[in-house]
């Protein structure tokens, strides 16, 4: 596959402020990436300076093999053939569902323009709905009517910023799946913006978590929860905690819950303090073992518990049991560790 | 002899100058005003707050103190009078035309403000969605931002037009009292007061009460009921 998009240490401002710094990144055509962090961190920032709505005071980026936006330079908008699906919709509320889709289609004869709206509407699930307005629309519908009309075009690329946060969580996880099929059969390249984990893991073939204004990780959702490279990303994509530790070896690790020993080395001298991540699917629950933690805090997640419990040491950890498995706040429940994954950050 | 008023020229000129007054100053606004009210609702410059005082200032202004500057800039020697008899050969200070550029100024607010707040009401991703869409500007504001606008421009355009009708001390300071030329209903009705023509006077004004009321009672409706733009999504 060919790199479709590519920035190069691109740098965005806000008067005197940095909102994004130094970041490169690549996107190969056909591939669906997400750009994930929490609010502020400059990934809107990142999806505007594509679209050419914000210039870059550094670096470049490079759109199938043209520059488009340099310091001093950046192609108008309207000649990126980059779609945009925003995160109010921005439908015209003046056109009707029709008219909206077929904005983006000049130069087409009016035969071919109503041809490909017509179908547009058919790929989203909303035949039929043409004649409508935007505000006789649920906000799923309208979703997928802004999705018809960046797509209508046929752009190079299409960006989404945050484009389910105005959704129900149901629906927001059918339409992200259901959008990702959608973007994966019309062949198009994706750049998805949002805070959300469970929505970038939905949509992305690679996210980059980002903070500050730099992509701290490039990686595969799997990487991300299961490999870490620091502490912000453990943190921030799914749960867990450290647990204080004393690194033995390269790959076993001193705890409170024992001696954990991992699949990766580290190059800490023996004897170093160490913080280890502990997910909740690290800690599973066994009757029979020694160790036993109390339940201070639990909910209920339909298949699973998460529990939250403490150690005898004071500590707290996460685990996530079988939903059957129902335990009492301050009972005393044994737990072992089946941890593979060692990740641990110099204390 | 008040028969003969209500068929005469004295009634009917007055009149009809001020309605062409008035029609030429609003469309002169709406040329003049239109990208002037774009430019405030969109910009992040530092101008904009002392552009939007200057446009406010007939507002506040005694209509003299305008009339005042604008006689002097009108005059033969003045800076747009002198360079118009140099183009026309004719004086603007007491003409049909320096009335109009003098309406122009003093009715500016009523044209810049209602469409300064059509257009920032209009949200900028719907500008960004048409421009990904390959709309290039003038077709982002016909297709996207004058449609949206048309309460915006309505009101805008009956708040210029009746304001225009209603001006009294900028026309008494640059224009005069020129039957057909700068002698507009206000002033043709401060001149009847004068010679004690009351009845004269009083057909005018109940002329000018009731098209006023009406305009308003329009707008006011407009404003109300009128909804060319569901607002249910926004």
């Amino acid at each position: 596959m060919t790199t479709l998009l590519e920035l190069k240490n691109i740098e965005c401002r806000y008067g005197q402020q940095v909102a994004v710094r130094d970041l490169s990144m690549h996107v190969k055509q056909g591939s669906l990436v997400c750009l994930l962090g929490p609010s502020g961190c400059g990934k809107t920032t990142v999806l505007r300076a594509i679209a050419g709505f914000e210039p870059v005071v550094h670096g470049e980026i490079v759109l199938d093999d043209k520059i488009i936006s340099r310091p001093g330079y950046s192609l108008a908008p309207e000649c990126r053939h980059v779609g945009m699906v925003f995160q109010d919709y921005a439908l015209f509320p003046h056109m009707t569902v029709e008219a909206n889709v077929a904005f983006g289609l000049r130069g087409l004869s009016m035969a071919s323009r109503r041809d490909v709206t017509a179908r547009m509407l058919e790929i989203v699930g909303l035949s039929g709905l043409g004649a409508r307005y935007p505000h006789e629309l649920s906000g799923g519908q309208q979703q997928r009517v802004a999705l018809a009309r960046a797509l209508a075009p046929r752009p190079t690329l299409i960006l989404m910023d945050e484009p389910f946060s105005n959704l129900d969580v149901d629906m927001r996880e059918r339409l992200s799946g259901e959008v990702r099929d959608i973007l994966k059969n019309q062949g198009a390249t994706g750049i998805l913006v949002t805070h959300d984990q469970h929505e970038a893991f939905a949509l992305g073939d690679q996210i980059g978590v980002m903070h500050e204004g730099k992509i701290l990780q490039w990686d595969t959702p799997y990487n991300l929860y299961h490999e870490p490279v620091s502490r912000f990303v453990a943190d921030f994509i799914g749960q867990g905690i450290f647990l204080r530790g004393t690194l033995l070896t390269p790959d076993t690790v001193q705890t409170e819950i024992g001696i954990i020993k991992g699949n990766r080395a580290y190059d800490w001298p023996p004897g170093a303090q160490v913080d280890l991540l502990v997910r909740p699917d690290d800690i599973v629950h066994d009757d029979h073992a020694p160790m036993r933690a109390e339940v201070i805090h639990k909910a209920f997640k339909g298949a699973e518990i998460m529990y939250t419990l403490r150690l005898p040491t004071g500590s707290k950890v996460f685990s996530m049991f079988p939903s059957h498995h129902d335990h009492a706040i301050g009972e005393k429940v044994g737990i072992k560790v089946e941890a593979d994954h060692l990740v641990a950050f110099r204390a | 002899m008040f028969n003969d008023f209500l068929q005469g020229s004295s009634l009917w000129t007055p009149i009809w100058l001020t309605l062409r007054l008035a029609a030429l100053t609003s469309l002169g606004l709406l040329i003049v005003g239109t990208p002037l009210a774009w430019w405030l609702a969109r910009t992040r410059s530092r101008l904009k707050t002392p552009i939007e005082a200057i446009v406010a200032l007939p507002l506040v202004l005694p209509p003299t103190v305008l009339g005042f500057y604008l006689l002097i800039a009108l005059s033969p020697q003045g800076a747009i009078g002198a360079p118009w008899l140099a183009l026309t050969g004719s004086t603007l200070a007491f003409s049909f035309s320096g009335l109009v550029i003098g309406s122009m100024l003093y009715s500016l607010p009523f044209v810049v403000q209602p469409l300064q707040n059509a257009f920032e009401g209009v949200h900028t991703s719907l500008l960004d969605a048409a421009s990904l869409l390959g709309a290039p500007p003038a077709r982002r504001f016909f297709s996207i931002v004058a449609p949206l606008s048309v309460r915006g421009f309505i009101t805008a355009l009956t708040l210029g037009f009746a304001h225009t009708v209603g001006e009294f001390g900028v026309v008494l300071m640059i224009g005069g009292n020129i039957p057909g030329q700068t002698r507009v209903l206000s002033i043709a009705i401060y001149d009847h007061v004068e010679s004690l023509e009351y009845g004269h006077a009083n057909v005018l004004s109940i002329g000018l009460l009731v098209f006023s009321f009406l305009i308003l009672s329009l707008i006011y409706s407009l404003n109300r009921r009128w909804r060319i733009v569901p607002t249910a999504n926004r």
